[in-house]
C-alpha cells in the first residue's frame, strides 16, 4: 500500500519535471515569436516610410502571434506563479494545512476541468481545419490549423501543468505553494522572494 | 430564469470562484460556463462552441501586441541603470524646492510613466532608486512611501498605458486619443502631489532634511540624467503623434530604442535580454488570459441580459448624470479594495459603459475617469498592487504603507472630482491634436 503510493508519487514527480521542461520550452518558443512580431512591425514601418509599401499581412500575423505568445507562455507563467488570484481566503487558512490543501486541490481541479473542456473544443476546431484544409481569407492564405494549433498547444501545456499540480497535492505530502503576492507577478522581478 | 435572478447568479458564481482563490482567468471562465448552463440551460456542446469562438477572437487581436511589447520595454529599462541616472539628474533639480527629494519620487514616476505602460513597473523602478536614498538621508519614511504609492500609479494614466490599451480595445475607442487624453489629468495628479508635499514641508521643515542634498551646478547633471528617458519618450510618444506609428507599432519601436540605448550604455547582454523577455511573457500572459476570459464573461452576461437589467435598475433610481458618476465611483472604490485593476475593468465595462454613454458622457472621458478609479484601487488594502510592490521594495508592513498612502488616495479622489467637474482637462488635448 505504502509502496504503491510512493511509486505513484514518484511517477507524478517525474511527469511533473517533464511537463516543467515542456512549459519552459513553450515559453522560449513564445519569446522567439514575440521577437519575430517586433521585427515584423519594425519591417512594416520601414517599408512604409522608405518604400511606401507594406508586408500586407501585419495585422493578421501579429494577431496570430499575440494568441500564440499568450498561451504558449501560460504553462511557464503558472509554474512561476505569475497568474494572479484573490488570496484573501488562501491567506486566512495558510496555517491550517489540511484545509489549505483541500482548497488548493479544489482550485486546481476547477481550473483543470474548465480548461480541458475548452481545450477539447479547440482540438475539434483544429482537427476540422486540418480535415478541410481551411485557409484564412487574406492574401497570406494561412492554413488555419497552425495559429489555432499553437494556441491549443499552449492550452494543453498549461492544463498538464495545473492537473499535475493538483495531483501532486493529492498524492504526496507536499504543501501547497505559498501563493505569491499578486503584485510581484506584475512588478519587475528582481526583488522576488519566495513566500 | 428572469434577468434579475440571472444577474445574481453571475455575481454569486463570480464571488464564489474568485473568493475561493481560483486563478482569476479560470474563475471568469468557470463563471461563464456555469452561468450559461444553469441560467439558460445551454447544452455543453453549444457552450463549448461559444467559448472557443469568443476566446480565439479575444486572444488574437493585433492591438493586443502592444501589451507584451510595452511590458518588455519596461522590463529592459528596469534591468539597466537608467533609474540611477535619472535620480542623479533629478537631485539638483529638486534641491531648491520645499520638499526636496520627495519630488524626485513624483517627477521620477511621472517620467517613467511616460516610457512604461504599467504602474507596478513604475513603482518598482522608481521605488528601487529612491527608497534607499531617502531613508539614508533621514527623510520621513511615511511621506516617502506614501508619495511613491501615489505617484507610482501614474503609470496607468500617463501614456503609454496598458490599462488604456485594454480600455480602448474593449470600448472601441481610439488608443492614441486615449493616450493623449490621459496626459493632462496625469500632470494634474502629479501637480497635486507635489503641491501637497511642498505644503507639508513648508509647515514641517524637519520632514525634508537640508543636509546632503547636493545643490551644485544644475544644467549638466540634469541633462545627463534625463537625456536617456527623454530620448525614449520622444521616440515612443513622438512616433505615435507624428503619425509614423500606431500605438502597437510605437511599442515595437520603443523596444528597439531601449535595446539601442542599452547597447550604447554598454549594458546589453544575453542574460539581461533573456531575463527581461521571460519576465515580460509572464506578465503579459497574466493580462491577456484575463482579457480573453473576460470577453467570454461579457458575452455570457449579454446572453443573460445582465447589463440591460442593471441599467434598468439604475435607471429606475432616477439619478442624474452626476449621481450616476458618484455611484460608479463608490462602486469602483469598493471593488478596488478586493480586486486588481484589470479584472475590475474587464468585468464591469460591459455594464457601466452603456450607462455612462446614455447619461451623455464621452467614452474618451470615461476611459480617463475609469483609469483614475483603478489607480485608487492600487493604493487600497487588502489587494492593492502598488502596496505589494512597495512592501517588497521597502520591507515595511502592508498596513504601514497603506496608512502612508491615505493622503495621496484623497488627493487622487480630488483629481477625479476635478476631472468630473471639468471634463475638458481630458478632452481638450485630443480635440486639438486628433
Amino acid at each position: 500500500m505504502r509502496d504503491g503510493a510512493t511509486r505513484i508519487a514518484g511517477a507524478i514527480d517525474r511527469l511533473d519535471r517533464a511537463v516543467g521542461g515542456l512549459a519552459k520550452a513553450a515559453a522560449w518558443l513564445a519569446g522567439a515569436l514575440l521577437v519575430a512580431m517586433i521585427a515584423h512591425v519594425l519591417l512594416e514601418i520601414a517599408l512604409r516610410a522608405l518604400f511606401a509599401t507594406s508586408t500586407f499581412v501585419l495585422d493578421e500575423f501579429v494577431g496570430y502571434g499575440v494568441a500564440a505568445v499568450t498561451f504558449l507562455s501560460a504553462g511557464y507563467a503558472f509554474q512561476e506563479m505569475a497568474l494572479i488570484r484573490v488570496g484573501l481566503l488562501l491567506d486566512a487558512v495558510q496555517r491550517r494545512t489540511r484545509l489549505r490543501r483541500c482548497l488548493e486541490v479544489a482550485c486546481a481541479g476547477t481550473t483543470a476541468t474548465v480548461l480541458w473542456f475548452i481545450a477539447w473544443y479547440f482540438a475539434r476546431s483544429v482537427a476540422r481545419h486540418l480535415e478541410r484544409g481551411s485557409l484564412s481569407e487574406t492574401v497570406a492564405q494561412v492554413p488555419l490549423w497552425i495559429p489555432e494549433g499553437l494556441m491549443l498547444l499552449g492550452l494543453i501545456v498549461l492544463n498538464l501543468r495545473i492537473t499535475l499540480y493538483g495531483l501532486k497535492l493529492l498524492a504526496a505530502e507536499t504543501l501547497p505553494q505559498g501563493h505569491r503576492r499578486h503584485a510581484e507577478a506584475l512588478a519587475p522581478q528582481e526583488h522576488r522572494s519566495e513566500a | 430564469m428572469d434577468a434579475l435572478t440571472a444577474a445574481f447568479l453571475v455575481f454569486g458564481l463570480l464571488l464564489f470562484f474568485l473568493g475561493t482563490g481560483v486563478w482569476v482567468f479560470a474563475a471568469l471562465l468557470a463563471t461563464s460556463i456555469a452561468a450559461l448552463h444553469l441560467g439558460l440551460d445551454f447544452p455543453f456542446e453549444r457552450i463549448g462552441a461559444i467559448a472557443k469562438g469568443v476566446l480565439w477572437r479575444a486572444s488574437s487581436g493585433w492591438e493586443l501586441a502592444a501589451i507584451p511589447m510595452f511590458i518588455l520595454m519596461g522590463e529592459l529599462i528596469f534591468r539597466t541603470d537608467l533609474s540611477t541616472r535619472l535620480f542623479a539628474g533629478l537631485e539638483p533639480l529638486v534641491a531648491r524646492v520645499p520638499g526636496r527629494l520627495y519630488h524626485a519620487n513624483i517627477i521620477g514616476c511621472t517620467l517613467f510613466a511616460a516610457v512604461s505602460g504599467s504602474s507596478t513597473a513604475t513603482t518598482a523602478t522608481v521605488g528601487r532608486m529612491t527608497a534607499a536614498a531617502l531613508r539614508e538621508r533621514r527623510y520621513d519614511s511615511r511621506l516617502a512611501v506614501g508619495s511613491l504609492a501615489g505617484a507610482g500609479s501614474l503609470g496607468l494614466l500617463i501614456p503609454p498605458s496598458i490599462m488604456m490599451i485594454i480600455y480602448g480595445v474593449l470600448a472601441e475607442v481610439s488608443i492614441s486619443q486615449l493616450f493623449i487624453a490621459g496626459l493632462l489629468p496625469g500632470l494634474l495628479v502629479a501637480g497635486l502631489y507635489s503641491a501637497y508635499i511642498a505644503g507639508r514641508c513648508l509647515l514641517q521643515p524637519r520632514l525634508a532634511p537640508r543636509k546632503e542634498c547636493a545643490a551644485g551646478p544644475l544644467l549638466a547633471p540634469v541633462a545627463r540624467g534625463l537625456a536617456p528617458i527623454a530620448f525614449l519618450i520622444v521616440v515612443v510618444l513622438g512616433g505615435i503623434y507624428s503619425g509614423i506609428a500606431t500605438p502597437s507599432e510605437a511599442a515595437a519601436v520603443g523596444v528597439l530604442a531601449t535595446l539601442v540605448l542599452t547597447l550604447v550604455l554598454g549594458q546589453l547582454s544575453w542574460p539581461l535580454f533573456s531575463e527581461a523577455l521571460l519576465a515580460a511573457l509572464k506578465s503579459s500572459c497574466m493580462i491577456a488570459t484575463i482579457l480573453a476570459a473576460a470577453a467570454l464573461l461579457s458575452a455570457t452576461m449579454g446572453y443573460l441580459h445582465v447589463p440591460a437589467t442593471i441599467a434598468q435598475a439604475i435607471g429606475g433610481l432616477g439619478l442624474g448624470p452626476w449621481g450616476l458618476i458618484l455611484l460608479l465611483a463608490l462602486f469602483y472604490i469598493l471593488l478596488g479594495f478586493f480586486l486588481d485593476g484589470i479584472s475590475i475593468v474587464v468585468m464591469t465595462l460591459g455594464i457601466t459603459l452603456p450607462l455612462v454613454q446614455q447619461a451623455g458622457f464621452d467614452p474618451l472621458w470615461y476611459g480617463v475617469f475609469l483609469v483614475l478609479m483603478v489607480e485608487l484601487g492600487l493604493m487600497t488594502p487588502p489587494v492593492g498592487f502598488n502596496l505589494f510592490v512597495l512592501q517588497s521594495v521597502t520591507g515595511q508592513p502592508l498596513a504601514a504603507i497603506a496608512r502612508a498612502a491615505v493622503p495621496f488616495f484623497i488627493l487622487m479622489l480630488l483629481a477625479a472630482a476635478i476631472l468630473t467637474a471639468a471634463p475638458g482637462i481630458a478632452l481638450w488635448l485630443p480635440s486639438k491634436l486628433g
